[in-house]
């Protein structure tokens, strides 16, 4: 370095060396807006003229030209075919209007005050998942279903929705295959009128790896858990239901959930749908993959 | 607030197509030389896209699609990835300063000429990776973007004589990365069929 000084300044005064010090750092800090035909007409030429007996700023400002050129023949990746597609599809899946522009109004709309009074009951009495014995209609497919009291997992998986329900979804967005390939298993979104898939991403719940499938399904959210291997995994009333009914169902005052085993592994649907609805969505994602009858 | 019709959701999703789709491949370069790999580049580009549509009313004027869309960006990556994968150490900026300025005042012309010679885009991409973040953008956005400095101003929210400024200081610390580099990177003079040995960002 004190080779560079030596250099720089040869044979001059302090005093000299020093304003012109000052005079090209005033200068230097306007050489990339020189270059870039970013000053005004008046200005360019004050600074040619400059540049006429200036070495050093006639030196940058080549420098700053070739960086620049250089620059400009960078050239990144191309989106996909597939990128474009999932793009297309998520903002389909993104169904709330294109008017949706303020963070309250975007917060109440998904927590409406409804549901936001019913988990504020529910977090007072304690009492998350109640019994409720369901009767299958005369229009619902005749897949036998059970009910059951409360299950620790589908607890924290219920809580997982409210928490979801009030957020945006995890924000890395992967795509099924990704979901396929960190579970090890085939993963098939329900398919149902109004049902688009959202997401999908990996998480843990309870220690468990599972696969988390977000859905609109008009307007509302709906959650697909998918526990990898899981056919024997359920303990208490949940495996025991398991094992007399292909579906078994839950549920709560906002929430309904749904459980089935499948070859994939252990299904959970939670949502704030009707508990019809959800079972015709499951029942019909069991008839085409086959349900998987747990071990004995 | 009027819900909209299925027809006029179809409309505006037309609208959006239109205006955000054709600067795809500029947001995933963008993301990509910000992430590190091509997958969480493509993750931060889907997620612009998809805030940009639950935003879409927000955007008054379309002839300023790409600076907005290059803001939502900026945000996304700002939140994830970026943090943990670029810059984790620290430059000594002064130091780099004087190697600057010892380049451009150098007495011959023969080592600032052999330099500036070997300005090209691979060295250029690993020394963005290298210099401070607020600088890097500003270079990125103007040199290989297209911004220009109104533009830029707009899209990363300073003023646009903090924008003139980290352009020229960006492409100055660029020059003297790339110059204190020279010999790490094999940019000097290579032997014959001697590899270059630009390391590729983490």
């Amino acid at each position: 370095m004190r080779e560079f000084w030596h250099n720089a300044v040869p044979r001059q005064l302090p005093a000299q060396w020093a304003q012109e010090t000052e005079q090209h750092e005033a200068i230097a800090s306007l050489l990339g807006a020189y270059v870039d035909g970013e000053l005004p007409a008046e200005t360019m030429g004050q600074l040619d003229g400059h540049f006429a007996v200036c070495r050093r700023c006639s030196r940058e400002v080549r420098l700053l030209r070739a960086l620049a050129a250089g620059l400009g023949q960078t050239r990144g990746p191309v989106g996909s075919a597939a990128l474009q597609t999932r793009i297309r599809q998520a903002v389909s899946a993104t169904s709330a209007p294109p008017a949706r522009s303020h963070p309250l109004r975007r917060g109440l709309g998904v927590l409406t005050l409804w549901r936001a009074l019913a988990l504020l009951t529910m977090l007072a009495t304690g009492g998350f998942i109640t019994t409720q014995v369901t009767s299958r209609r005369a229009a619902f497919p005749a897949v036998s279903t059970v009910a059951i009291d409360r299950d620790d997992l589908l607890d924290s998986l219920s809580t997982r929705w409210q928490a979801l329900a009030t957020q945006d979804l995890p924000g890395r967005a992967r795509d099924l295959d990704a979901v396929r390939s960190a579970l090890g298993v085939p993963v098939t979104p329900l398919e149902g009128p109004g049902l688009t898939l959202a997401r999908a991403w990996t998480t843990s719940v309870t220690g468990e790896l599972m696969g988390a499938l977000a859905y609109r399904h008009d307007g509302r959210l709906l959650m697909q858990f998918i526990v990898p291997g899981a056919v024997s995994a359920p303990t208490g009333a949940l495996r025991a239901a398991l094992q007399v009914a292909p579906l078994v169902t839950a549920s709560s005052d906002s929430l309904t959930i749904v459980v089935w085993n499948a070859s994939s592994g252990m299904h959970v649907l939670v949502g704030p749908d009707s508990p019809d609805m959800l079972r015709v969505l499951a029942t019909t994602q069991l008839r085409m993959n086959g349900a998987n009858r747990p071990r004995p | 607030m009027a819900t909209p019709t299925r027809h006029s959701i179809e409309d505006r999703q037309r609208e959006y197509e239109a205006l955000v789709l054709p600067h795809l491949d500029r947001l995933l370069g963008f993301a990509a030389r910000r992430t590190a790999t091509l997958v969480d580049a493509e993750d931060a580009v889907q997620d612009t896209c998809v805030r940009a549509w639950a935003a879409f009313d927000q955007l008054r004027d379309p002839r300023r699609v790409r600076a907005w869309l290059y803001r939502i960006l900026r945000t996304v990556l700002s939140e994830s990835v970026e943090r943990q994968t670029r810059r984790a150490q620290l430059l000594p900026l002064s130091r780099l300063d004087n190697v600057h300025e010892a380049l451009v005042t150098t007495a011959t012309d023969g080592v600032f000429d052999a330099l500036v010679s070997r300005l090209d885009r691979e060295v250029l991409e690993a020394a963005l990776q290298v210099i401070p973040h607020d600088f890097a953008t500003a270079v990125e956005l103007h040199d290989i973007e297209g911004f220009t400095y109104a533009e830029i101003a707009d899209t990363v929210g300073v003023p646009i004589g903090t924008v003139m400024s980290r352009m020229s200081r960006g492409r100055r610390l660029l020059a003297a990365v790339i110059a204190e580099r020279a010999r790490e990177w094999a940019l000097g003079a290579p032997a014959e069929g001697q590899p270059r040995r630009i390391p590729r960002p983490s």
